[in-house]
């Protein structure tokens, strides 16, 4: 198993870095054809060449201490680090009408023919004009035979000037191949510059407006870095002091690490705290150091700066093709095949560029890093959009499942409402059916049995008969409107009881004084509780309509405060004889009465004497509804 | 003292006798027809008006609501009352929309009965206080209740109750007698049962209008 596992994990690596691998050899191989195709041919080249190493200040032609030398003369091979300024020296073998083609010169170059000078680069104290990375064309006009050419070449960087082949040649013959190299080398770059900038605001834009994104974020910040260290490349007018370009283009590619690093981090998930603020932590250190270093030691600054920081870069930028080759291994992902290719191009080219500042590889055709950008940003602006789309693919894809559920769940709500409506329904029929039997038990069902028994055993007594079913009538009637939904407040139900008690009343000469007064509270009474009430005013009614010999029935309400509660009370009162509270007699169904107001939480306060008896049904509204 | 005529359309047969002796016992109202069901009661209409016409709703063969809104039309002047057991607010609203003025408890006694007839023709009209509440509630302007009356009916099908009409009608709803609302509103007898005859014709009228909405809203009329 053991064995096996490698087995198959160096298979995969063979097989996911294979791809990567041979783009990168193809494309490397494929500049390096590219770049030769622009060199022209040997024939041009200017030689025989003497070189004068000593003068290192006067601004004209020394007349001693020349030497033989060939081009590319690099002056690494001079052997002294403090060389500032080297004087090159050609004689013209034929007449021809000239020009000077010169691919690479680091960095200020001035041209005399004879003793006239014909092209100088200017060299301001406080501003860089960092030309040294364009092929530099300088038409010289009509040359005689045994004319003198003499080239100064002024650096910036001791000891690291150069002076690459120059070309000496009829302008026609020379143009195609400096146009070519100026195309490739210069206008290229600057495209590429360009769409790094574009991609890196694009991307900047995609975190702006999605902060939790921040792939998109280093993504842009890694991009937008790499521009900036491209401008020195291609921009001879910085604008920023002579002794801090070089700081500039070796900071630009400290932090291009950086980012990637970071960005990789982003894009495989990973989020290592610590090892990031490290990682800031060194970018910003040594960007402070190298910062004051510039300035205090200028002439050693490029050497030692290329030296450890480019290396520690380097070494740096080590880490993030660890990072992508272990997930090339580990993921079958064509993403971070791709990622793992745009990589290893990188740290190759950017490998190369480092072995030729500090270890001597022939630097003529200047850095290749930024070939290797194209790469780079197709792959990752292609894995951030595939990343974005699939993003907002989720997104919809979830909003169509949300949109799912919600219909879904509203079904299942809906049919539980339903269900639920249906239930409450059948409770409230199975309710009402209860309380309208037990109101019949009640009412009518017991006059009617009486009724019956009255009819077989004194059938002679009609007005007994009459009596009770006129009583049955009116219960039934008192039942029907306890269901009227006008009948809901206490006034409407006083007015309905008197309406129905009236007639009956009017037959013996009694009448109402009807003193109902408007209640303060607007109170709904539900059907049953109109019902008890009803019942109670009514037996009191039939009370001192069959025992009290009056000739006026007084209803008044009122309302009253008990220990802060409001209370709404109900008095009926007549004019009549009285009866003895203590022994009241059969039939005034005052025991009925008190049970029907304990069954509604009311009390029943009766009093009498002489002058008539009083009927109070106080009620509390709060008790009432809970 | 002026007589009466009375039509009465009941199917029961004991509670129509019951009402043809009462009446006829009055010296002032006498019976003139009689009908079991609905069909006999509009071939009873075609034999000519009549005073006051009785008439319960529950007919064997159709609606006694049908044979009021014929007789509203057919003779204008003849006072129609619909018999009920109940007296419940449904019917007799239904009746008074028909173009009833008034209701007759079937159970009444004999004074309730006579009384009620000549009452009506003297211009007054019984009425419950639930039916009061009841057509309180109806004419309860839009702003109190929004939807409560249909916004479409034109001004003039909409009649509106007066401040009056209103006390007299709030009144009622709270148990009081005419007299006892003449002497409240410091009005006579007389004002108050006209206002109460003056309510139950807007209601008719309003039930009309509600009626012209709704076929509106249905389509049914353009």
């Amino acid at each position: 198993m053991e064995s096996s596992s490698h087995t198959n994990l160096i298979r995969n690596l063979i097989y996911q870095l294979f791809i990567p691998i041979s783009v990168v050899i193809l494309l490397a191989t494929g500049l390096w054809q590219l770049q030769s195709s622009f060199d022209p041919p040997d024939k041009f080249k200017l030689s025989p060449l003497l070189h004068n190493t000593t003068d290192q200040g006067s601004a004209v032609i020394p007349t001693q201490s020349w030497g033989k030398t060939s081009l590319p003369n690099d002056w690494r091979s001079l052997g002294n680090p403090q060389q500032r300024v080297v004087w090159y020296q050609a004689k013209v073998d034929q007449l021809l009408e000239a020009v000077l083609y010169i691919p690479h010169v680091n960095s200020y170059l001035t041209v005399w023919v004879n003793d006239q000078v014909y092209a100088t680069d200017p060299y301001l104290p406080d501003r860089s004009h960092n030309q040294w990375n364009h092929p530099r064309w300088i038409p010289l006009g009509d040359l005689q035979q045994g004319d003198t050419l003499t080239l100064k070449v002024i650096t910036d960087q001791p000891g690291y000037g150069m002076l690459g082949t120059a070309y000496l040649g009829n302008q026609e013959e020379l143009a195609s191949y400096y146009q070519g190299w100026q195309r490739f080398h210069i206008t290229f770059l600057e495209y590429v510059s360009a769409a790094m900038l574009l991609t890196a605001l694009f991307m900047a834009f995609i975190w702006y407006f999605r902060r939790d994104e921040s792939v998109f974020g280093f993504a842009a910040a890694f991009l937008l870095v790499w521009f900036f260290h491209n401008l020195q490349l291609f921009v001879t007018e910085l604008p920023i002091p002579r002794a801090l370009v070089d700081w500039y283009a070796k900071l630009t590619l400290c932090w291009m690490v950086i980012f990637i690093i970071i960005f990789l981090h982003r894009l495989l998930g990973e989020k290592p705290k610590t090892f990031e603020k490290v990682l800031f932590a060194y970018g910003i250190g040594s960007s402070c150091l190298t910062f004051a270093l510039a300035f205090i030691i200028p002439d050693q600054f490029w050497l030692l700066t290329s030296r450890y920081w480019d290396s520690l870069t380097l070494i740096m930028g080590a880490y993030p093709t660890y990072l992508v080759v272990r997930a090339t291994i580990l993921r079958k992902d064509k993403t971070i095949m791709f990622t793992a290719m745009a990589g290893t191009l990188i740290v190759a080219f950017g490998g190369h560029d480092w072995l030729m500042v500090n270890m001597g590889l022939p630097r003529e055709k200047g850095y290749l890093i930024h070939y290797s950008a194209v790469v780079a940003m197709t792959v990752f602006g292609a894995i951030l959009l595939q990343r974005f789309v699939s993003a907002i693919n989720v997104a919809e894809q979830l909003n169509k499942t949300l949109e799912a559920r919600i219909a879904t769940a509203k079904d299942k709500i809906e049919r539980q409402f339903k269900e639920v409506q249906q239930l409450q329904k059948e409770q409230t029929l199975a309710e009402e059916r209860e309380r309208i039997m037990r109101d019949m038990h009640d009412g009518i069902g017991g006059h009617l049995v009486s009724c019956i028994s009255i009819v077989e055993s004194q059938p002679e007594n009609t007005e007994a008969i009459a009596d009770i079913l006129r009583t049955s009538l009116l219960d039934l009637r008192l039942m029907i409107d306890s269901f009227e939904p006008s009948s809901k407040d206490i006034l409407s139900m006083l007015a309905m009881l008197r309406d129905r008690t009236e007639q009956q009343l009017k037959l013996v000469n009694i009448n109402y004084d009807w003193q109902v007064r408007d209640l303060s509270t607007d109170i709904e009474l539900p059907p049953d509780m109109t019902l008890q009430i009803l019942r109670i005013l009514q037996e009191a009614i039939t009370n001192i309509l069959k025992h009290a010999q009056a000739s006026v029935i007084k209803v008044h309400t009122y309302e009253e405060q008990i220990q802060g509660k409001l209370i709404i009370a109900i008095e009926v009162s007549d004019n009549g004889i009285g009866f003895d509270q203590d022994k009241p007699r059969q039939g005034y169904g005052i025991t009925n009465m008190q049970k029907r107001a304990a069954r509604i939480n009311a009390s029943l306060e009766i009093d009498s004497s002489d002058r008539g008896s009083c009927f109070t049904l106080k009620l509390s509204p709060l008790e009432l509804l809970s | 003292m002026e007589n009466y005529t009375i039509a009465l359309v009941e199917d029961h047969l004991e509670t129509r006798q019951r009402l043809r002796r009462m009446i006829d016992a009055h010296d002032q109202l006498s019976v003139v027809g009689e009908a079991c069901n609905l069909a006999e009661g509009q071939d009873l209409l075609k034999t000519g008006p009549v005073d006051v016409l009785l008439v319960d709703i529950g007919l064997p063969d159709g609606s006694g609501i049908d044979l009021i809104c014929s007789a509203a039309k057919q003779a204008p002047n003849t006072e129609i009352m619909v018999v009920t057991v109940f007296g419940d607010e449904r019917n007799v609203i239904s009746a008074i929309e028909a173009g009833a003025s008034g209701y007759l408890l079937k159970d009444g006694s004999n004074d309730y009965i006579c009384d009620a007839i000549l009452q009506i023709m003297a211009g007054g009209s019984p009425i419950s206080p639930n039916i009061a509440r009841h057509i309180l509630t109806r004419f309860k302007q839009p702003s109190a209740e929004s939807e409560a009356i249909p916004p479409d009916i034109p001004e003039e099908e909409k009649p509106q109750l007066t401040p009056r009409e209103l006390d007299v009608l709030k009144l009622i709803s709270k148990g009081f007698r005419y007299e006892e609302i003449g002497d409240i509103l410091e009005i006579s007898y007389h004002t108050v049962t006209s206002h109460i005859k003056q309510i139950y014709r807007k209601l008719s009228v309003h039930s009309r209008g509600e009626a012209v909405f709704e076929a509106t809203r249905l389509g049914i009329v353009r």
